[in-house]
């Protein structure tokens, strides 16, 4: 049973195809981030503290000055944001989705207690100490994929494009749960 | 100074109240620990950290592991240094290791932090004694391109003794989180599948020991810094359950047999047994 549940998720994820200016805008920021964690000197696999710490903030600097003028909407873009809320949506509605909503909602920095807020602006940083939402596995199986270095996390009813090597929000989608 | 009085507290606390080790505790078997939901820089977690240097001196291991939510809060130098680096200072000093995985209160950055061996990776697998892999995920991100790695990595080992570890547990009885549904849809036919023996998580602010499931054992260790007093609801598949103190587990394996040791913070045993790896003969035995 528990493997065909698995293989109706596998058959359920959304073509990469479906999304292909969103993949290339992503393409195309991961590249730009790429070069600046190439400029300054990556991180090594093995680092101190201060060392990972020194890095993040050094990249988010960076990034926040390669991209001046980021809104929101950049990647995301309308065309295809629509699509991704449905997904979504669909990924979290009814029964079949009850799993994924409570996974979504444990961990939300929106409703944690005594955690940051989380600022929805692109290039802000994620605030250190606010939680991380879990994007449950049936949900990451409709989205498109994305490289290592950026991830989807919730804030509220938000879709965040997170930058996990600066730890800074990339982009986001208002309102994408229901 | 307040710091200082705290590990002198934690140490003289230790020394007071460690008991004997019970496992077979054999020169030439592999012994690791487990410890969970840790990185609070609170007392318990100090606690914890000189209990189980006071217990490797009975029982030596260089292997602890590590179920995620590793620095809770701030995750400046000073916080892996309160949270992490002072309670296991004599652990460190003593070269022993600590595998982490992450949990939803890490910033994934703590992949390149060089005292987690986590290899700059969110997921990775490590072999410490031969026969043993362990297969460190991350539950907060189960996206296609981790499934498919673990998949290709469990197709791959050779391993006898196959032991996951992640921060979200797929059974659970704990009121506050419960059973993660949605990663046990994904995760448990591939434990099936390529005969997974044993899976460690956390999450859950206490320690829990699971009925096997579909073959595989499953233990919960997300008290030794935090704790969710009461929050063990009656669950058919718990096997045994302890939520009113802080606690860690001390894993024994010898050949296809497992023996393990949950141990308090005050220093009682309150769960302690043996497994005979799945699909091998043998009985289980365990006692509370």
């Amino acid at each position: 049973m528990a493997l065909h549940v698995a293989l109706f998720l596998w058959a359920a994820a959304v073509s990469p195809s479906q999304f292909p200016q969103f993949e290339a805008k992503v393409k195309a920021y991961t590249q730009l981030v790429d070069r600046l964690d190439r400029e300054m000197g990556r991180v090594p696999d093995r680092a101190t503290a201060e060392e990972v710490h020194a890095h993040k903030l050094a990249l988010a600097t960076a990034i926040a000055a390669a991209r001046p003028g980021a809104k929101q909407g950049d990647v995301f873009v309308p065309t295809e944001a629509q699509p991704l809320i449905r997904q979504i949506r669909e990924g979290t509605a009814g029964r079949d989705g009850a799993a994924a909503r409570k996974a979504i909602g444990e961990d939300d920095p929106k409703t944690s207690k005594n955690t940051p807020q989380v600022a929805l602006r692109p290039n802000e940083p994620y605030p250190d100490g606010a939680p991380l939402s879990t994007v449950p596995p049936s949900l990451l199986l409709r989205l498109p994929a994305l490289p290592k270095s950026v991830e989807f996390r919730f804030v509220g009813k938000a879709l965040v494009l997170r930058d996990v090597r600066a730890n800074v929000i990339v982009d986001y989608i208002p309102n994408a749960l229901p | 100074m307040r710091r200082t009085i705290a590990i002198l507290i934690a140490t003289v606390a230790a020394t007071l109240t460690a008991q004997e080790v019970r496992l077979p505790n054999k020169p030439d078997s592999f012994h690791f620990a487990v410890i969970g939901d840790t990185g609070t820089g609170g007392r318990a977690e100090y606690e914890i950290g000189a209990l189980l240097a006071q217990y490797r001196r009975q029982f030596s291991f260089d292997t602890v592991v590590m179920m995620g939510d590793n620095i809770y809060g701030g995750q400046k130098p000073a916080d892996f240094k309160k949270k992490f680096e002072d309670p296991y200072k004599a652990l460190l000093d003593a070269g022993v290791k600590f595998y982490a995985c992450l949990g939803n209160h890490d910033d994934p950055s703590q992949r390149s932090y060089q005292l987690f061996h986590m290899g700059g990776e969110r997921y990775y697998t490590l072999e410490p004694h031969k026969g043993v892999e362990f297969f460190a995920l991350d539950s907060n991100y189960m996206d296609r391109a981790q499934l498919d790695w673990f998949e290709k990595q469990l197709a791959a080992s050779k391993a006898a003794w196959k032991i996951v570890f992640c921060h979200h547990p797929l059974y659970s009885s704990g009121a506050k989180h419960g059973s993660d549904i949605e990663l046990r849809k994904v995760l448990e036919p591939l434990f099936e599948k390529y005969h997974v023996s044993l899976a460690l998580a956390g999450h859950e602010h206490f320690y829990e020991r699971i009925k096997p499931q579909h073959g595989v054992y499953y233990f919960i260790e997300g008290g030794s810094a935090k704790l969710r007093e009461g929050n063990v609801r009656k669950a058919e598949f718990a096997a045994a359950s302890f939520d009113t103190d802080n606690s860690f587990l001390l894993v024994e394996i010898q050949g296809d047999e497992l023996h393990f040791q949950a141990i308090s913070r005050t220093g009682k045993t309150i769960d302690e047994g043996s497994l005979q790896r799945p699909g091998t003969n043998g009985a289980t035995r365990s006692s509370q």
